[in-house]
């Protein structure tokens, strides 16, 4: 028996999640169970399953985390919208949606 | 959520394919789709990917030569966005069947070209924020536009990339308007005259109205939404307020139509800048011969690690 | 911070604007390999932000006065005035092989430095928050290292790089006007132990002359004009308008 991550995609367009994780001897088998488990209640565009083993992480460290993004505001939007509204300009609203 | 149900077409129905995506239906990877369409996603995609990465040696040259060392970090966090920007949209392009050297050789082989701004330079420190404001700001119309498009995967590109402009935009515009109000004279006016050059370079960013092109088909597949002249009207209703405030005029003939909202402005050339797109300028030249080099300087190491035998 | 300690950090910061520098000078190639491209971006911002956390220890101050004297510091010193040590007076843009060899011995001298400078009260949490990104540039260096030695042509060429770089490798260390406890000899010892556990397996041509080489004593090295120039150029706009109270 294997550990299988599942990751679902539920509507188009959207980024796949991880939805959970099921074991099974084989990725089909894998596959199908996490369809039972995880999908009995929503539509959804597609399913990945993805041996553990096959897997390779990188777990961050809350602290190093707070440092990094403080030490790193000057490539903020933030930053420099501060700093033209502290000189005395009003930086238009950027719309990217 | 009161969606329509699209029925995506069967395999191989082109015609029901294409009124699928009329109909607002959109692609996901691993569908099936007719060669024109993928054609057409490779083709936006690939000029928009080669454009984030050939013109990095001119960033390199500008951090060089950036008299401050405090700006060059967010200048190079920007670079490193765009080779980002590049790097998602070529992975993209991968899991389409393109490869990574197909879509360079395309540019170096001139299948590819950079697309009009780059073909001038900037030939001052206080240029380079205005060149920065409005060819990004065109390019933030153009991505905006695209992230509605058809192609699922394309769209997802866009909004990452979209995610990460908004820095880029304030960026130079706090630096053009920093070097406008404490600068000297000359500082002023190398921003100044920057604007008022770059602006006429950026409108023709957004390429030639819909009656001068060769009647492409993006209406018919939607992977490109909006058409040239209205993307250049959107840019101008956005830039023309921060051009102002920065002290430029950038054309006497801008003028909104009260009743339509429509800009009318000086003439541009079309019959000129068709004539420039076929020709290199030597900037372009030396955007080939740099990324031939780094490409030739690079590719023994890609080449060897690809080489290797897996570790024991 | 103790006065004695201002050499060590002079020396210090020269040397990680100039990698800094180097690193994302690299980063802005059009190269298909848009993964490395992207890992010099992000250890060339990591190397830039320690150098701006040495030059405030140069400069306390309140935040404008301290930005403003960094620059000055900068753009107004004579490039023979500047301190990084020779490997990092080349720029070695085109050639990957350099590139990669001058940047894992530097790597591992800049480990020998923080070891060193991490039993000093001052600099001890410097050097902590230094030390995390650290330890992932050097695993990222001597990964490069190691497969290119695995591979035939790739080799020869890290042979080159290593005979390219031996002149420049004597003044790793030597630091005018350091305190007494300041040792170089002892600390090129321990650079070349540490650069001698990674190397020694891979029998690369001209290591063994390379590892003599950097345990020996130190001396000042080579003038390097192209270093100079290249110090001229970044400085020309700023000094071509001394009037100017910003850049930017």
């Amino acid at each position: 028996m294997r550990e299988y991550e599942a990751f679902v995609r539920f509507r188009k367009g959207e980024p796949l999640q991880h939805v959970g994780s099921v074991r099974a001897p084989d990725p089909e088998s894998a596959a199908e169970a996490a369809y039972h488990i995880y999908l009995r209640l929503d539509t959804f565009e597609r399913l990945w399953v993805v041996d553990r083993e096959c897997i390779t992480e990188l777990v961050s460290d809350p602290e190093w985390d707070r440092r990094r993004i403080e030490e790193t505001e000057f490539r903020r939007p933030s930053f420099f919208v501060r700093k033209l509204t502290a000189a005395g300009y009003t930086p238009p609203k950027l719309s990217t949606g | 959520m009161g969606e329509p149900i699209l029925r995506p077409p069967a395999i191989g129905d082109v015609d029901g394919f294409v009124a699928y995506i009329q109909a607002g239906g959109k692609v996901e990877a691993g569908d099936w789709m007719p060669e024109e369409y993928k054609n057409e996603v490779m083709k936006i995609a690939g000029f928009q990917a080669i454009l984030e990465v050939v013109p990095m040696p001119l960033f390199r040259k500008w951090m060089y030569m950036a008299p401050t060392l405090w700006r060059r970090r967010p200048l190079l966090g920007k670079i490193q966005d765009e080779v980002g920007h590049c790097h998602i949209t070529a992975r993209m392009l991968e899991d389409m069947g393109k490869s990574r050297e197909e879509l360079f050789n395309d540019y170096l082989e001139g299948r590819i070209h950079l697309n009009y701004p780059f073909k001038f330079p900037v030939e001052s420190w206080g240029e380079l924020p205005a060149f920065l404001l409005l060819t990004n700001s065109a390019a933030i119309v153009q991505f905006r536009s695209l992230s509605h498009g058809s192609y699922l995967p394309y769209c997802r590109v866009m909004k990452k990339i979209m995610r990460e402009e908004s820095f880029h935009f304030y960026h130079a515009l706090q630096l053009c308007h920093e070097l406008v109000t404490e600068g000297t004279p000359r500082q002023r006016a190398q921003v100044q005259e920057g604007l008022a050059k770059w602006w006429h370079i950026a409108l023709y960013q957004f390429g030639p109205p819909e009656h001068l092109t060769k009647g492409r088909d993006w209406r018919k597949w939607r992977v490109k939404v909006d058409d040239n002249e209205a993307l250049r009207q959107q840019w101008i209703t956005m830039l023309y307020p921060i051009v102002r405030s920065l002290g430029v005029e950038p054309d006497p003939a801008l003028e909104r139509d009260p009743e339509t909202g429509e800009w009318r402005y000086s003439p541009l050339d079309w019959e000129r800048f068709f004539q420039l797109i076929r020709q290199r300028t030597p900037l372009e030249e030396w955007y080939v011969d740099e990324f031939r080099r780094t490409y030739q300087s690079d590719m023994w190491a890609i080449k060897a690690l690809k080489e290797l035998p897996l570790a024991a | 911070m103790k006065a004695e300690l201002e050499p060590i950090i002079r020396a210090w910061a020269d040397d990680e604007i100039f990698f800094a520098t180097y690193l994302l000078g690299r980063s802005c190639s059009a190269s298909p390999d848009l993964e490395k491209i992207l890992a010099m971006a992000s250890i060339g911002q990591d190397e830039f932000g320690h150098a701006e956390l040495l030059l405030s220890l140069l400069f306390p101050g309140p935040d404008a006065q301290r930005r403003r004297d960094k620059e000055r510091y900068f753009f107004e010193r004579e490039p023979q005035d500047f301190r990084n040590c020779g490997l990092l007076k080349l720029e070695l843009m085109d050639d990957w092989a350099a590139f990669v060899v001058r940047a894992f011995l530097y790597e591992e001298a800049e480990s020998v430095r923080m070891g060193r400078l991490s039993e000093v009260e001052d600099l001890a949490g410097v050097v902590a928050i230094m030390e995390r990104e650290e330890e992932e540039h050097r695993r990222y260096w001597r990964w490069w290292i190691t497969s290119l030695a695995r591979h035939p042509e790739a080799r020869q060429r890290l042979g080159s790089a290593i005979e390219l770089l031996l002149p420049y490798v004597v003044d790793t260390f030597w630091i005018v006007d350091a305190p007494t406890w300041w040792d170089p000899a002892i600390l090129r010892r321990q650079w070349a132990g540490a650069v001698a556990e990674v190397l020694a397996p891979l029998s690369l041509p001209h290591a063994d002359s390379l590892l003599a080489q950097m345990a020996s004593e130190p001396k000042p090295g080579p003038d390097v004009p192209s270093f100079w120039e290249f110090v001229r150029e970044q400085q020309r706009i700023y000094r071509s308008d001394p009037e100017a109270v910003t850049w930017g």
